[in-house]
């Protein structure tokens, strides 16, 4: 395989398993948690590589995924005990957890291939050349590793819950009124979202997964009328994202997945633009 | 230590006390993570600002990055007000688009300029000792401009966020006085990024404001309490990164203060949590010990010879408290001095039998006025009556007596006792 269908593929993985995801956060009003996490695994990562040395294992990644979980715990007892407001506890926690894990980092991570560039931006042109080897003589990119068990368990959890997560997502009141555990099911969610975000770190770094998360699945909620169609588009938007900014980043020889959230964002604004100009026409031609 | 070092730290205290002192209103108006997506979105601002002046000149870096900041303000406000897209998910979106194409454009400065850029991975995690004469310079001017305008306008910024339609219906201009805060906040932001970094400047705004709020009441005092832990937390941090000189200052003032916080949270005076467990337990208390008075007299009631000996194992078969409730309204009775307690039985007292009066009175009262006025059934105006009698004031029971015309019995045919 060259090294461009390798990338786009790990892109793919990502966008996926993104679009997905967002698309609940999103319904769920759980977008800014999906930010803290993304933020808040850092000392997590810090830690699983610190304890593996160069390269962390997938075990030890999914060990990190429990700072997010840790995270949104966090913040729903605050909310209930210290009586925080929601929007503070999210911005005291994970500002707080994102700090540990820097100074974890300046301070213990001096020889580790691990700095602030790639907890920041990540860096999805490497995918090719990190490689990880059979006993037989095989060899895979390392991200394929992480990414895909990543995306199967989400796809195979929100799938087979997909009543659950319906219900946990759509009138709450409604269902936590019959006896369903609202709450349960969005903790699962939140769940999922950290170990997605440990998962993509190392390929687009602890901020941009955000872009991934929140961008496709908001643009295409400006023109979905039910969840199927919502999580198709928000695929596809997803899938237009890393294409686009894959060869735009290419032929300019700029960052890879800078331009892909760049380039996702730009795009939502257009369909925003372009949105509001059809309303204004239909309203006319009544 | 030089003048130089003094300085940083100076500056890196000023900078912590002007961004508490902004960051209130965005606690304020719950939009904490609103500051988060501004500071994130000056990282195209900054990287333009470098490519226009061909390195790291402060001041056009500083210029461009408050344009970014305010555009995606602006635009954030723009897609919640043209769109069905929510708050949270607005801020999440422009906060990855801005940094995704600041993203791009430190790589495209990476491939042109050579080496000169190492100042620029700086700005994002903050290094206060990196610090030069003019960033000094320029970044002190900025916070006491903010300062100034703050103390100017400070009362117009907190009807604001208080009471916006108010404000607007006596004649402000509102829509002048949100961008005035918002240039402000994006203002404090620039001026924290030498020191502190986009990443975590947000939480300099928010974190102290949060802290101030479980010591003090009243917004005046929770300002200036804001800001002294900013500006305590700017100098302490920036002194032991410039001590121990591998440790970056931005994650430092960060965990302190957020430490700040938590301690705050914990033991604060008005809101802190120990406080408000502490209170619960001593009104937990106070049922247990008044439910066991009320049993005493109603033992006593059974019993006409009114010496008022009670036996312990009487009185633990009647409660129906566990052991430990048991235990500490027994304690919450002997410690005001309403019973004497012996080995094997107890002696109510004078006090205690007035207190025991006015509870089952309330009681008695209640249940009656559940019944007469209210006409609920007979047998269900007890439990409702368990929990009321704890907290009914003087003035009601007064109110009751006079509705109730001065009842002699209750439901139940027992006797309210009068005082």
């Amino acid at each position: 395989m060259s090294n461009d269908v390798i990338i786009l593929l790990a892109g793919i993985l990502v966008a996926l398993n993104g679009a997905f995801l967002g698309c609940y956060l999103l319904l769920q009003k759980n977008a800014l948690v999906s930010d803290a996490i993304s933020h808040a695994v850092l000392p997590g990562i810090v830690l699983a590589f610190m304890i593996s040395g160069t390269k962390a294992s997938f075990t030890l990644m999914i060990g990190a995924a429990c700072t997010g979980i840790l995270l949104s715990q966090t913040v729903l007892w605050l909310q209930e005990k210290a009586n925080m407001q929601k929007d503070a506890a999210i911005g005291l926690t994970y500002t707080f957890l994102f700090a540990v894990g820097l100074l974890m980092m300046s301070l213990f991570l001096k020889d580790v291939d691990l700095d602030a560039d790639c907890v920041l931006f990540g860096e999805i042109a490497y995918v090719p050349i990190d490689l990880h080897f059979f006993s037989n003589g095989w060899n895979i990119p390392r991200a394929f590793i992480h990414l895909s068990p990543s995306l199967i368990i989400c796809v195979l959890v929100l799938f087979i819950a997909r009543r659950a997560f319906f219900l946990s997502t759509f009138n709450t009141e409604y269902s936590s009124s019959i006896g369903f555990n609202v709450k349960r099911w969005q903790s699962i969610l939140l769940s999922l979202t950290s170990l997605y975000t440990v998962m993509s770190f190392e390929l687009v770094g602890a901020i941009m997964v955000v872009g991934f998360m929140i961008i496709p699945p908001a643009t295409a909620l400006l023109f979905s009328k039910n969840l199927k169609q919502m999580l198709i588009l928000s695929s596809a938007f997803g899938l237009l994202a890393v294409f686009l900014g894959y060869f735009f980043a290419k032929s300019l020889n700029l960052s890879i997945t800078g331009s892909m959230v760049g380039i996702s964002g730009v795009v939502l604004f257009i369909c925003v633009l372009l949105r509001n100009k059809r309303w204004k026409l239909s309203y006319g031609r009544k | 230590m030089s003048l130089y070092v003094i300085g940083i730290i100076l500056c890196c205290g000023l900078i912590g006390a002007v961004s508490a002192s902004i960051g209130l209103y965005a606690v304020l108006q719950k939009k904490s993570l609103l500051a988060d997506s501004i500071s994130h979105s000056l990282l195209p601002g900054i990287m333009l600002g470098f490519i226009i002046s061909g390195g790291k000149n402060p001041f056009w870096i500083s210029l461009c990055a408050t344009i970014s900041g305010l555009i995606s303000a602006y635009l954030t406000d723009w897609i919640i007000k043209k769109s069905p897209i929510k708050q949270d998910a607005a801020i999440g979106i422009s906060l990855a688009t801005f940094f995704g194409i600041g993203v791009v454009l430190l790589s495209y400065i990476q491939n042109t300029v050579d080496g000169a850029q190492s100042g620029l991975n700086q700005l994002l995690l903050g290094n206060a000792a990196s610090m030069q004469n003019d960033d000094l310079l320029l970044f002190s001017v900025l916070g006491l401009l903010v300062l100034l305008v703050n103390a100017l306008l400070g009362k117009e910024f907190k009807l604001l966020c208080f009471n916006p339609e108010y404000a607007q219906s006596i004649g402000l201009p509102v829509k002048s006085l949100q961008f005035c805060l918002r240039t402000l906040t994006v203002l404090t932001i620039v001026a924290g990024i030498q020191a502190v970094g986009v990443v975590l400047m947000a939480s300099c705004l928010i974190v102290p404001s949060i802290a101030a709020r479980y010591w003090k009441k009243e917004l005046k005092p929770i300002h200036n309490l804001s800001v002294i832990i900013g500006l305590l937390s700017g100098c302490l941090g920036a002194f032991i990164s410039y001590r121990f000189d591998q440790v970056p200052t931005g994650p430092l003032i960060v965990i302190i203060l957020s430490l700040t916080a938590f301690v705050s949270l914990a033991i604060g005076k008005d809101k802190g949590i120990t406080l408000r467990m502490w209170r619960t337990r001593g009104s937990e208390h106070k049922i247990h010990g008044e439910h066991l008075l009320k049993t005493i007299f109603k033992i006593l009631e059974e019993k006409p010879d009114h010496s008022g000996h009670v036996l312990l194992r009487e009185l633990r078969s009647a409660a129906s408290l566990q052991r430990k409730q048991y235990n500490s309204g027994l304690k919450w009775l002997r410690d005001r001095k309403f019973i004497t307690l012996y080995p094997s039985n107890l002696v109510v007292e004078e006090i205690g039998r007035k207190e025991a009066n006015r509870i089952v009175r309330l009681h008695r009262l209640w249940e009656l006025y559940l019944l007469k006025r209210l006409n609920l059934p007979a047998d269900h105006v007890h439990e409702n009556a368990e929990q009321i009698e704890h907290v009914l004031s003087p003035a009601l029971e007064k109110a009751l007596l006079e509705d109730l015309e001065y009842p002699l019995m209750d439901p139940h045919n027992s006797i309210i006792p009068n005082e």
